[in-house]
């Protein structure tokens, strides 16, 4: 972005009480997408999500707020996409076996979006331009384990196929 | 702390869920501009995330993070999701364009840039409550 561009509004779900991190249960039917085919693309979207409007990002992590400020509450704002990912830009991976232990396999890909969101308090309303006009800085596809899940498998497939 | 402090950070190497994110942390980022116009409503059933799940389903968080708490990372070999004991399939893109806010009291109108993070999660996981479960995820 622009050096002189600054945030007005930054959406999220929040970070749950367990820590999970800007992360929500969503309908299965949100999200198109073959394991083993990732060649084929993905589609991700969703409908009418309440979030929260935390403004700027530094006001939505709380740890890295200045000493002696406070979190400003955010606004209730309501949130829409679509999203897709298609082509095969290369493959992907990465094990960890260390303390963190993950593994991934995959594609880099092309991605697109077009959304809408509101903040109703605000009287502020947004709607992106088509999806055709978006770009992804970073995209990618991948079969994933970690935790429990690392060890004790066969070699994951890329889904690169097809 | 503003966008500087995120531009910063992103060539720091990622080695592990204890280090430093090893790059912008993007978000979904209006960035102000100039002025145009559009307008639009959206109606439809308004469909509620649950954050916490009384069943015990709900998925336990990566240990570590940027920091203690905050597991994010994004770009080539980090690993792209956020919930612990999984085995899936996960979708992640960054992605930026243009669009258009406005006033909807005022009729006002900007055109505005966006920065996105989103991601989906898709398989089975361990959850709070020890079992495995298949669910969906959205990072947004």
């Amino acid at each position: 972005m622009a050096p002189d561009t600054h945030q007005i509004h930054d959406m999220s779900p929040g970070i749950a009480p367990s820590g999970l991190f800007w992360t929500v249960r969503i309908p299965d039917h949100w999200v198109s997408v073959e394991a083993d085919d990732l060649g084929e693309g993905a589609r991700y979207g969703i409908s009418n999500l309440h979030l929260k409007d935390y403004r700027q990002l530094a006001n939505s992590l709380p740890a890295f707020l200045p000493p002696g400020t406070k979190q400003t509450p955010p606004d209730a704002s309501v949130a829409s996409f679509d999203m897709r990912w298609m082509g095969n830009k290369g493959p992907t991976s990465a094990t960890d076996s260390g303390p963190n232990q993950f593994t991934f396999a995959g594609i880099f890909t092309h991605a697109t979006m077009a959304w809408s969101a509101s903040v109703p308090s605000k009287h502020f309303k947004f709607r992106s331009d088509a999806a055709h006009t978006s770009h992804e800085t970073f995209a990618a596809l991948v079969n994933e384990r970690n935790g429990s899940f690392f060890a004790g498998e066969e070699d994951q497939q890329t889904g690169q196929h097809g | 702390m503003g966008n500087s402090m995120w531009q910063t950070v992103a060539g720091h190497p990622y080695v592990g869920h204890d280090h430093f994110w090893q790059r912008a942390l993007s978000r979904r980022q209006f960035l102000g501009a100039t002025a145009a116009a559009s307008a639009a409503v959206a109606t439809s059933p308004m469909w509620f995330p649950a954050l916490a799940d009384a069943s015990g389903r709900d998925p336990v968080p990566i240990p570590g993070g940027f920091f203690p708490g905050y597991h994010a990372f994004l770009g080539p070999g980090v690993e792209p999701s956020t919930i612990f004991n999984y085995r899936g399939t996960t979708g992640v893109a960054a992605v930026q364009g243009t669009g258009t806010g406005w006033n909807t009291k005022t009729e006002e109108s900007e055109p505005l840039l966006f920065d996105s993070d989103n991601r989906f999660m898709r398989g089975q996981y361990i959850g709070v409550d020890g079992e495995e479960h298949e669910g969906t995820f959205g990072f947004i």
